[in-house]
Parts: C-alpha cells; structure tokens; sequence
C-alpha cells in the first residue's frame, strides 16, 4: 500500500507554505512534496556574503548563466548571490508559440521563489473582483472583497507587513505594522503630488512583508537591502523561515524534497483523486503517495502542467477539465510604462542604510469618475536615490578629484513604474508540447502567450503620465520610458485553471476546489480569474487559507 | 515582482548586457531544442561541456602591469586606498577572461596595446615607461574620445572605466574604507546630513 497522509500539498513555496501550516495546525497530517532541494538559511542564505567574496564580484557568472539560465538571468534578482534560488533551464526547459516569448522565472527549492520574491503586497478590491463582470471579459469572479478580507487579515498578522494605511478602496488597509520612512525626496514629491493631485494619486510607502518591530519571534529589519539572497534575521516573510517551520512545529509535516509530482492520481470508482505520482528527483524512482485532500500549489502553471499531465481515458483534456478552460486565460502584469527624473535640490541631505522597500502610487486609471481609453488600470512602484559611485562610467575624468566626487551622493532621482492588468483572453493558453520533455521526462509547457492592445494601450498611458506627474511635482529632466518586456518577466504569472460561478466555464469553484474532482484544490495563481494590477502573492495566501478552512471543514462534516 | 528600485542602479550598472537578438537566439535554442535541431540531451552535453574557466593566466605580465597601472590612476589612493590596493586588475583580468564574450576579449586586448600605441606615438615609450604627466596624457586623449565618442577606441575606454569603477566599488577596501558603508545599519535615515555616516549599499 503507498504511503497515505490526510493531506498532500504539492510545492512548498508561498502558497504551498500557507497550505501546509493551515493543514497542520488544523491537525492533518499532511506531506509536502516539494521538486527541489532542501534549503538550510545557516548555509544557503547568502546575505552576509559580501560583494569581494565572489569570483565576480556581484556580477554572476555570466557565461554559465548564458548556457544553464539563459531565461532566469534576465530577471534583476538572480544575481551572483541568489543563482542559485533560479531555475536551470536547461533541466527546466519550455517552449513557445512561434511569434511568441514568454519569460517564465521560476524557483525550485524548498521555498520556491518565497526566497526571492520583491515582498510587495496589496489587497484587491470589489474594483478588482467586479471587473470582468463589468465589462465582460473573462468570467465573474465568485468571491467578493467581503469573502476574502478577513483572510487577508489572517494573513497579514501572521506575515507582518509594515505600510501606511491610506482610506483608499481600491487598496484597501490592511493590519500594518510601522511604515518605513520616506526618504526626502520622497516626501516633496508626495507633498507635491498631493497639493496637485488631492487624493486622487497619493504616494504612499510600500506594503512590504518586511517586519518594521519584532514580530511572531523575527526581529526587525537592519537595512541591508539585499532580502532576496536570504534574510539570516528572517525579516522579511518566506516559507522557509516562517510558515513550513509554523508546520514542523506541530508534528504533523511531512516534507519530501527532490519529489516531482508528475500526475495526481484518479480514482474512477469514488470520483476523487486518491493522491499523486511522484518521480524522486534523485533516484529517478517513481513513487505513489495517497491522501484523502490533495492541494496544488506548485505555481501557476505548475500546476496546471501537472492537471494536463494528468489525463485519462476519463480526463482526456487534463484531470478535472470537463470545462475546457484549464490551460486558458493566462495573464502577466505588464511592467514598465513610467518616467524618471531628477528632483532639484536637497544635495546636502542623503541616506543611512538600504531600505529594501519602494514606494507606491495606487491605481487612479478608471477609478471614480476617471474614465480612461483602455479597460481596467495600473499602479506605480518608485523610489528616490542618489546614484553613488555607478555614475562614474558616464562621468567624464579620472585621479583623486574624479574618486571624492564619486564618494560623494550624486543628485536625487525618481523613478515611478508602472504594472498594469492584463484581460483574461482564452487565446493566451499553455499546452504539453508534443516532443520536449524536462530532466525527469516531464513534458515541458508550450506557452502561447502575448500583450494585447489593451495593455499596450495602458503602458503608452503610465508612461505619459508618469512623465506629467514628476514634471507636476517639479522634477527636472524627466524622461518617459516604454519597456517592452514580453509576458512572463514581471513574475506575476497567473490564471489557467481560473475559478467561476459556472462549472461549464470555470475549472474551480468559489473555495478553489475543482468542480470535477472536489478533494482537488488549486490554490497558487492558478485560480486566478483576473489579474487586478496589484503584486498578486498575498491574494494566493489569503486564498490558500481560505480554502484549507472550507476543505477542512468539509471533511470534518464527513463530506470530503 | 517587487519594486523597480533593484532594476534602478547598482546592480543592472555598468555593462550588463542588454538581451540582444543574438541571445534571444540563444535563449531560443534552450527553450526549444527542437529548433536548434537537436535533442534536450544532445543540447545539454553540448552546452555543458563548454569551458568554464580560462582565468588562470589571460594577460602576460606587461598587459598586468598596465591594466594594474590605469586603474590605479583612475581610482588612486588617496587619503583612502586605491584601485591597486583593491586588486582590482586581478578583477579585471578575471571579468575578461570568464565573463567576456571573445569578441569583448578581443576588443579588450586590443584597447590594451592601443594604449601603448598612443603613449608611443605620444613620447616614443611604452605605456609602463612613460613619465607620470606622460600617462595622464594618454589616458586624457581616451577619455576624450570617449566622451565625444569619435572612435573605436572608445567603448573599450568606457568598457575599461567601468571595470575598475565597478571593482574598486565592490571591494573590501572600497566599501568599507572608502565609502565606509556600514553593511547592516539597523535602521532607515531618509534624511541624513550628507557627510555623516555613509550612506546604502551600493
Ligand atoms: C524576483 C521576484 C520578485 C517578486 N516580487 C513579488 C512581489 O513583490 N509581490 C508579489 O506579490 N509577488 C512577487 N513575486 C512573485 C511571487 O514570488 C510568486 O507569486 C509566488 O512565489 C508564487 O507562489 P507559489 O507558491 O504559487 O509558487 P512558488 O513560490 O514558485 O513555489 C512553487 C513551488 O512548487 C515547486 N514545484 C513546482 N513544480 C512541482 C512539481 N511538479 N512537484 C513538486 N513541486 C513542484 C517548486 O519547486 C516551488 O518550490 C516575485 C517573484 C520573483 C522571482
């Protein structure tokens, strides 16, 4: 008989983690299956390595990442440091429709990319979750903001997120922490922003995951600025150091490393899946554990490549697919309509320390009265800086006074960015490809996916106004940028097993369970049904949460 | 994805390259092996038998000499330590030998023995053997150039520049004596004296 548990959860990173701790803590005993290797932050934590440790310097080894991680080097974390929290795509390998790119930035270790991720967080709102009924593209969300705030509620006191809260719907409060500080530029141009603006565009600090006080046993942030390669003081929220060990804590976690889940396993005599096929990423052995639940959080198209490779004479389109949506609606933010400019002044004032937190301008595009010429909108992330030393190759000189004038702040800039929604369209789908399989003899994803005019539309926007705003607030030399980055990069990947009121059009229902198969939950982004402009990783665990309380609950009402 | 301030500076600084088309190319061939006509095994043996190392010994001890020459007179010590001091030419010699494309190599050496080419031109010597005015000449006609972009010779002066500004910047002595960054301050000043305790991480 193969090992059976009460609860499997497929993947251990951000969603994985809060499925695991929510189970446990709930009493089940539940496995974790996780592809990659295990992550130790007394050794694989690289924060306190310092730049003249490395053979580059900070620079990665460019010629092997240009071989093994040709995709992960274009994003701006996967550093000489952090490498290692990337994939290898060479063992990782996808495709993409011809005319198409698609930038797929993964993690496959213990942890997945909670290691690595920006830790901004931001609720959505009934603008968000009423949107596609609103104008008609894609299908209604089943969940309104009032189903899922006390989650996010649940969960920002659990993560600690440090913030400024603002009165603003369409970025509703959460439970903060101490906000970080502005720097001064930042603060006269949100005192500018505001005296032109009202309350219409407001600069406000990030919402960040990082702890600002002590908090659940971590202590504060130090202001290092470098989270990503691995916090040694776990300030900031990831699975490794917060919630699988929240899981440990109650006896009741299994967590299997080197463990591809390659199927989950359907049984046709009882309906359900009766638990999943693994292949030991180490001894190539193929394994087959059972649970009576079984959560996938092995993000957003993860999961849905493990449903495709899930078929059967009764799920010939991918386990749980009577609907023909899985696969479909896949969206990205798109990323980087903005402008930057040099704020006048203030050169006698600069920073102490690296704050690893930004700032941000909510969504003002078709809120209120503002009615926009594309559907839907964007928010802003920024900040102000003095370039230091890096400004030195586009100096002109050399010698001592050339060095004490790059010792010293060079003038403030600010930087506003835009990430923006994108439609749900069923043209943007992944598919098996038919040849290329991944080291494990996985088939890999084929990705078809691209911007339509509607985001085009809305970057052209946010950097027209971007550029408005910062000459508004007095900046000089401000210049509009347009980058052209393909889907995919931003890491906000989501959609392909969406959630709906409707089984005929939806392949989960309003608790992420599967219409088809209901001890089948999908809780990574996935589920999701739109895509908002909001950095989308707290919904995944306000969702996650939420659905291990209703599946739990089901269960122990004997119906699951 | 988190906020843009990672994208903004330091560490997308300097010659990091822009995706060209020739590495989307690239990228191409790994995503989909069956472009490239080969099978995922047959690509990965063939990627990973690529060498990975060439640092051992790249330049000749002339070339040394005068790398480790212009940094110094780039970033020199001061009241601080210099470009010397931060083995920086050791860096140099390390970025060019496993980090540059050949083509970058080749670039690079050649900007090499241009610059004993114009101190000869300039005062019959080599480069190393050139009086101390002689040296700054020189490096004052490339940084010329360079600014006003005129000629081949200078992206490899710019390319030079930011080597040793990127390897100076990241050493021990250049953080912690020069720039004295604290690594862990403990705390976030969004409005400190300029003068006072150092400013991020750069
Ligand atoms: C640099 C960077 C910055 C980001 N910034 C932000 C931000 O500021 N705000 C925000 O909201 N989001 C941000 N994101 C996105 C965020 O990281 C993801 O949304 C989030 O990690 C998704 O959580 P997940 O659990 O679904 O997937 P992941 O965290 O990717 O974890 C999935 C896990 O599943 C495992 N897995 C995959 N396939 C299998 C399989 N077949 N069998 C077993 N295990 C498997 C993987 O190895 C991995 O460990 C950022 C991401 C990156 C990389």
């Amino acid at each position: 008989m193969p090992p059976r548990y009460d609860a499997i959860v497929v993947g251990s990173g951000i969603s994985g983690g809060w499925a695991a701790k929510e189970l446990t803590e709930r009493g089940l005993n539940t496995l974790v299956l996780e592809a990659g290797r295990p992550i130790d932050p007394a050794t694989d934590y690289t924060m306190a390595v310092r730049p003249w440790e490395l053979p580059f310097r900070g620079k990665g080894n460019r010629l092997q990442q240009e071989r093994t991680q040709a995709v992960q080097r274009k994003c701006y974390a996967c550093d000489e440091w952090s490498a290692q929290f990337f994939v290898d795509d060479m063992d990782n390998p996808y495709t993409t429709a011809k005319g198409t790119s698609f930038d797929w930035i993964r993690g496959r270790q213990v942890g997945g990319r909670s290691i690595t991720w920006g830790r901004q967080v931001y609720r959505w709102s009934d603008l968000d979750f009423e949107a596609n009924l609103r104008d008609g593209h894609g299908v209604d969300w089943p969940i309104r903001y009032a189903d899922i705030a006390p989650w996010y509620d649940h969960v920002e006191r659990y993560i600690g997120v440090s913030g400024e809260a603002e009165g603003m719907a369409q970025v509703p409060d959460g439970r903060f922490l101490p906000a970080m500080p502005m720097n001064v530029a930042e603060r006269q141009v949100q005192q500018r922003l505001a005296s032109r603006y009202g309350r219409e565009r407001v600069l406000t600090i990030g919402r960040c995951a990082i702890l600002t006080r002590s908090h659940g046993g971590r202590a504060p942030c130090g202001y290092c600025g470098v989270c990503e390669r691995g916090c040694t003081t776990y300030s900031y929220f990831n699975s490794v150091h917060v919630t699988l060990p929240a899981a440990a804590a109650t006896g009741k976690l299994t967590l299997r490393p080197h463990s591809v889940v390659q199927s989950v396993v359907y049984d046709p005599r009882t309906g359900r899946a009766s638990g999943v096929n693994v292949i030991d990423a180490e001894t190539l052995e193929t394994i087959e554990f059972r649970a009576r639940v079984v959560f996938l959080c092995a993000s957003t198209l993860e999961s849905t490549r493990i449903l495709l490779h899930s078929s059967s004479t009764r799920w010939p389109g991918g386990l749980g697919n009577s609907s023909g949506a899985l696969g479909h609606y896949l969206m990205d933010h798109w990323m980087g309509g903005g402008a930057v400019g040099t704020v006048p002044g203030l050169d006698d004032r600069t920073t102490v320390g690296d704050r690893p937190n930004g700032t941000y301008l909510p969504r003002f595009r078709n809120v209120g009265t503002d009615k926009a010429p594309f559907l839907r909108g964007y928010a802003y992330q920024g900040k102000s800086w003095q370039p230091g030393w890096t400004r030195g190759a586009e100096l002109p000189g050399f010698g001592a006074a050339f060095k004490e004038r790059l010792n010293q702040p060079g003038p403030w800039q600010f930087r506003l960015k835009g990430f923006g929604e994108c439609l749900p369209r069923e043209g943007n789908a992944v598919s098996l490809d038919p040849e290329v399989k991944d080291r494990w003899g996985v088939p890999a994803l084929r990705v078809d996916c691209r911007w339509s005019d509607n985001e085009r539309a809305g970057l052209a926007d946010a950097a027209q106004q971007a550029a408005e705003m910062l000459t508004a607030a007095g900046l000089r030399d401000v210049s509009p940028f347009m980058d052209d980055n393909p889907p995919g990069l931003t890491i906000h990947e989501m959609g392909t097993a969406r959630m709906g009121r409707d089984p005929k059009t939806s392949v989960l229902n309003g608790w992420n369970q599967s219409w088809d198969v209901p001890n089948l939950f999908i809780t990574d982004g996935s589920c999701m049904t739109s895509s908002a402009c909001q950095n989308p990783s707290i919904t995944y665990m306000a969702l996650t949460a939420r659905a291990v309380d209703h599946a739990v609950g089901l269960m122990n009402r004997g119906k699951l | 994805m988190g906020t843009p301030i990672f994208v903004d500076e330091p560490r997308n600084w300097g010659d990091l390259p822009k995706v060209t088309r020739l590495e989307l190319l690239r990228l191409l061939a790994v995503a989909v092996p069956a472009l490239a006509g080969l099978s995922a095994e047959e690509l990965t043996a063939l990627e990973r038998s690529a060498p990975t190392s060439r640092h051992r010994s790249l330049f000749d001890p002339h070339q040394r000499a005068t790398v480790d020459q212009l940094s110094e007179l780039i970033i020199p010590a001061t009241n601080t330590p210099g470009a010397r001091a931060a083995g920086v030419a050791a860096f140099i010699e390390r970025m060019v030998a496993d980090w540059y494309h050949e083509d970058e190599r080749a670039a690079f050496l050649s900007g090499l023995a241009d610059v004993d080419a114009r101190s000869m031109r300039a005062s019959g010597r080599l480069f190393l053997d050139a009086a101390a005015a002689e040296q700054v000449a020189v490096m004052q006609e490339l940084e010329t150039r360079a600014q006003t972009q005129t000629d081949a010779a200078a992206p490899y002066w710019s390319r030079f520049k930011a080597l040793t500004l990127y390897g100076y910047y990241n050493s021990e002595p250049g953080i912690q004596e020069t720039l004295k960054l604290p690594f862990m301050p403990g705390y976030y000043d969004g409005d400190a004296p300029v003068g006072g305790v150092s400013g991020g991480r750069h």
